[in-house]
């Protein structure tokens, strides 16, 4: 009974806001995904339905408060590649404040750092993870105030208020701009235990060709550091063809294979398991109509890699419509294709075929 | 006898080059039209694709039409705003524009990011304009020399033709014709090339509104992407009010990020 709460809060929410005069106040919106899978397990095939309802209210009160939520139910069916019942959750829920001399959010709310395309070492509050990736990154219980320092420029600080509080991370930020650059420089408490990561990133363009980097650089309290960094490109062609390109250095990452921390992995302490890794993309837009997009992520140090084709149909003005795979290779016991002792879910390593529609309302 | 034929066509040959009007003049004139202190637009932009020719009427019809609608301030040639206001899967979409910097706000990310380099020359939301087209708003005069080529009836006005040829490098398009209305100096046709000749784009300019002051702005244009063979864009302006007083610190990136 409990999965339908969230329903019948959405069913009483939307009948509220029929009334005209609280739809003219507040802004109502979001959009229902459904979703199938086809995977190619390594025993037999699967099939997975996916659905996923985003409700998002907010209000601006006067000139100097905005709150904000966005209330998520999702749910998995079918011969599930893993038990996942339906579940409702508040993934964003914060009030912002508006000062003259500062911008104060407080509350669950997504804090995005790095100008990477998919790897951002300086975002410590929601990396990139091929096991947790969806449309939108799971948002973080924070105070954040933003001091303005001109109109590209500004200082950030973000303290964390996590689950368990020896993880709780302060965090500052400055951020600026040159000519056709924007560069910031960061620091991270990373927890109570001392340990701290300096780091900082760039966004430009170099003889027409679109340029990002980022470096961190992390002081653990033991005495050991390591350095995280990106490099990426992007050109765009008069026919629309875009084309992107980023390495990404893993200093926590093991050359090896038989160095790679499983344990870590699977229980999401760290992102990836080794040390380079090499993104490819190629993408074509055709109108506002359809859209090609080719990924292709390469682990250097093992081979192994994952290819993600995807067409997006714009069927209607607010309904689109998705196809395509997600295929993970390389030999066996590699980061993208590890065997069953490496990988008990059995995620990694398969061919994922889906179909999606999404309604945004 | 002959002396007088002389002083006449003389005097006539003299008057005719004092009335003459050169491109450049041709261009500030437009500038005059074009610019303004600060501006607050709502606009639509609509998009066609799959435009073919209807077997019964000999009409070009479009398969799909995508219709967005948006809000602009601009102030200067250097500072615009806008935000998508409609259908819901582009709602809150805003782009921001300082001097050659330009970034986009994605609700769906909740990130703000900067277009640099030739990610500029993307279709902006699909449409045949490009993020450049769409923040252009700098002054002809300071970026192009400009040469008058004849003159041609377009559209049942009097135009000037006038050719463009760029004088610094940070341009879009190397070379812009254009058919400048002579009475209203405002261009109803534009046609951009890359500097190897090739005709990039076309903007028709169907409807032209009066603003008061004897200043005359494009109000309904079409855009075609000529590396495109079947789409248009039809970009509408429904409301414009120029010099007018703008929200405070909308040209911020924290403005970008207000909800």
């Amino acid at each position: 009974m409990k999965k339908y709460n969230l329903i019948y809060i959405v069913l009483l929410l939307l009948l509220v806001a029929a009334s005209a005069s609280f739809a003219e106040d507040w802004d109502i919106g979001g959009y229902i995904r459904s979703e199938i899978d086809y995977v190619m397990f390594k025993d037999a095939p699967r099939v997975a339905a996916l659905d996923k309802v985003r409700l998002r209210i907010a209000r601006e009160i006067g000139d100097h408060l905005y709150i904000h939520t966005e209330l998520v139910y999702n749910r998995m069916d079918g011969s599930s590649l893993v038990t996942l019942p339906g579940y409702n959750s508040l993934d964003r829920c914060y009030a912002q404040i508006y000062f003259p001399m500062v911008d104060l959010t407080v509350g669950r709310q997504r804090i995005a750092w790095g100008t990477g395309y998919i790897w951002n070492p300086t975002d410590v509050f929601n990396p990139f993870s091929l096991t947790l990736s969806d449309e939108e990154r799971e948002g973080i219980s924070a105070a954040r105030a933003i001091v303005p320092l001109g109109a590209a420029s500004y200082m950030e600080f973000v303290q964390t208020a996590q689950q368990n509080p020896a993880n709780d991370k302060f965090a500052f930020k400055i951020k600026g701009n040159a000519g056709l650059f924007d560069f910031s420089s960061s620091f991270v408490k990373l927890n109570s235990a001392g340990d701290n990561q300096f780091g900082g990133d760039f966004v430009g363009e170099l003889l027409t060709i679109g340029v990002k980097g980022e470096y961190i650089n992390v002081f653990l309290n033991s005495g050991r550091q390591y350095s995280r960094y990106i490099l990426g490109a992007d050109y765009t062609f008069e026919t629309d063809v875009m084309l992107i390109g980023e390495y990404y250095f893993n200093g926590l990452g093991a050359t090896n294979v038989s160095a790679y921390d499983w344990t870590s992995y699977l229980t999401g302490s760290i992102y990836q398991l080794a040390r380079d890794y090499l993104y490819l993309g190629a993408s074509r837009t055709y109108g506002d109509i359809y859209q090609i997009q080719l990924s292709y992520i390469l682990n250097t140090n093992d081979g192994s890699f994952v290819i993600y084709p995807m067409w997006t149909w714009n069927v209607l003005n607010d309904l689109d419509f998705y196809l395509g795979a997600l295929t993970m290779g390389g030999s066996s016991g590699t980061e993208y294709n590890p065997n069953s002792t490496q990988d008990p879910t059995g995620l990694l390593g398969n061919t994922y075929y889906f179909a999606k529609l999404r309604y945004s309302f | 006898m002959k002396k007088i034929g002389f002083i006449i066509l003389f005097l006539f040959i003299f008057a005719s080059l004092a009335n003459a009007i050169t491109g450049e003049e041709i261009i500030k004139r437009i500038d005059q039209n074009m610019l303004f202190k600060t501006a607050k637009m709502t606009a639509r932009m609509i998009i066609k694709t799959g435009i073919e020719v209807d077997e019964k009427t000999g009409k070009p019809e479009a398969d799909t039409v995508r219709e967005k609608k948006l809000l602009m301030y601009s102030e200067g040639s250097d500072k615009a705003y806008a935000e998508f206001l409609y259908p819901n899967r582009d709602k809150g979409v805003k782009y921001l524009k300082i001097g050659d910097n330009l970034w986009m706000y994605l609700p769906s990310v909740e990130k703000v990011i900067k277009i640099a380099g030739h990610m500029l020359r993307q279709s902006m939301m699909g449409s045949d304009f490009s993020y450049e087209d769409s923040m252009e708003s700098d002054s002809l005069v300071k970026k192009y020399d400009a040469k008058l080529v004849g003159s041609e009836k377009y559209l049942d006005r009097e135009c000037y033709v006038v050719e463009l040829v760029a004088k610094v490098k940070e341009v879009t398009y190397y070379k812009v014709k254009l058919w400048v209305d002579k009475e209203r100096f405002v261009y109803l046709k534009e046609e951009l090339y890359a500097k190897s000749g090739k005709l990039l784009k076309v903007m028709v300019v169907t409807k032209v509104d009066h603003l008061g002051g004897g200043r005359y702005y494009p109000t309904y244009m079409t855009m075609r992407n000529m590396l495109r063979k079947d789409s248009k864009t039809d970009f509408i302006i429904d409301s414009i009010e120029l010099d007018v007083k703008l929200p405070a610190g909308i040209f911020s990136l924290r403005n970008l990020r207000k909800g």
